[in-house]
């Protein structure tokens, strides 16, 4: 060690050489301001940020807000696309037939009247006993066997048919 | 060489440069936890009480007071930002003269070997330095006949003849007077390292000014 102790102690007198008198306090100051400084430097920056921000978002909004109505028009365009039309509009079929069907005109089946007897040809030509035939045949209206054959539509026959059919079996058709 | 040569210096110029003792270490944890606590007045305090060591630390690297004040005001900046991720695993001065070397040996890479030395006056308390009255008192040849300042010259352009890393050392070690292993953490190498850094350093400036040593 006593190699360099000359040096060293040359070296060690280095410490002598220091800054004027209250660089500390004067230091100090100057560390304030500068922390002062950057503290607004960094709010206005902080502002300028958010400006910028906002201004970006303006300028996006409305596009963004086009193209996501676009995005909605097409996936409802497509979601109707991929679903069947004969699916949606089973229950519109369901609930609308009730009123329509009462203003339609009853449906009479005509009647081949070659294969009957005449005897009961004769008794048909009789038009006293009409009424009476299709009030037998219309008050079971639930029966199959009562109702025609050819009525194959499932359309309701009986709306303006009897006062029976109208008041009492309109909600069964109904359904 | 012993430490304790340089605690016998009375002057109070010397005192400042003393590495912090144990007892300091436990007022920095304070002072620190109340900076983390959002205590400015706290961090005022770490930057009174660090101030004129830190200074001596660029300074003698730098050779150049506006850089040193200039640095200095980096190296307090970057601390009080960082105070909070400052955990305690080593002693707060060591952590600040880490910041302090760290930032000086880049500064100096950007600056180059281009530069304006300005150098602080020297404490006229230099006559009464025993180092000083050894050192006059034994040599027969050149520091007897120079002043203060031709010295204070030689002195400086020795250093700024080292490279950065040897600077480095012989300011911690001889200047600051910090211990090897003090060095070794705020270097973040060895101890042999630092060694050996120091006597290479040692050897260099025995050359430069070897008229004043003989």
């Amino acid at each position: 060690m006593s190699e360099f102790e000359d040096i060293q102690r040359l070296i060690r007198l280095k410490r002598y050489e220091q800054p004027e008198e209250g660089f500390t306090e004067k230091f100090l100051e100057q560390f304030h301001q500068r922390q002062r400084a950057e503290m607004l430097q960094k709010s206005s920056l902080a502002l300028f940020m958010e400006r910028a921000g906002t201004w970006w978002e303006n300028l996006l909004m409305p596009k963004w807000g086009m193209a996501m109505a676009a995005v909605a028009v097409c996936a409802a365009s497509a979601w109707m696309l991929s679903h069947p039309a004969g699916n949606a509009a089973v229950p519109a079929v369901t609930a609308a037939p009730a009123p329509a069907a009462a203003s339609e005109k009853p449906f009479v089946p005509k009647m081949d009247l070659s294969d009957l007897p005449p005897e009961r040809l004769a008794e048909k030509s009789k038009p006293q006993q009409q009424p009476l035939q299709q009030d037998k045949l219309m008050k079971v209206p639930g029966s199959p066997s009562s109702l025609p054959a050819s009525n194959d539509q499932g359309a309701p026959t009986t709306g303006k048919a009897t006062p029976a059919v109208q008041s009492g079996e309109q909600g069964k058709l109904g359904q | 060489m012993e430490d304790s040569s340089l605690s016998a210096d009375a002057t109070p110029i010397a005192s400042l440069n003393q590495p912090a003792p144990n007892s300091s270490s436990a007022e920095d944890r304070v002072l620190v936890d109340k900076a983390q606590a959002g205590d400015t007045r706290a961090f005022d305090e770490l930057v009174r009480k660090y101030t004129p060591k830190l200074y001596g630390l660029i300074y003698n690297m730098t050779s150049n007071r506006e850089d040193t004040a200039d640095l200095l005001q980096d190296v307090f900046a970057k601390a009080y930002r960082s105070i909070k991720r400052f955990m305690g695993k080593s002693s707060f001065y060591t952590w600040i003269y880490s910041i302090a070397v760290n930032m000086t040996l880049n500064f100096l890479k950007k600056r180059g070997r281009h530069h304006k030395v300005s150098l602080d006056d020297v404490d006229t308390g230099i006559e009464n330095d025993p180092d000083f009255i050894r050192v006059t008192t034994s040599n027969t040849g050149t520091l007897r006949e120079v002043g203060i300042h031709e010295l204070q010259k030689r002195l400086n352009a020795a250093m700024m003849k080292l490279s950065e890393d040897h600077r480095t050392v012989v300011t911690l070690y001889d200047v600051q007077g910090l211990q090897h292993a003090e060095i070794s953490k705020v270097l973040g190498v060895s101890e042999g390292t630092v060694r050996s850094r120091l006597f290479y350093a040692h050897r260099l400036l025995q050359t430069y000014l070897e008229d004043f040593v003989k």
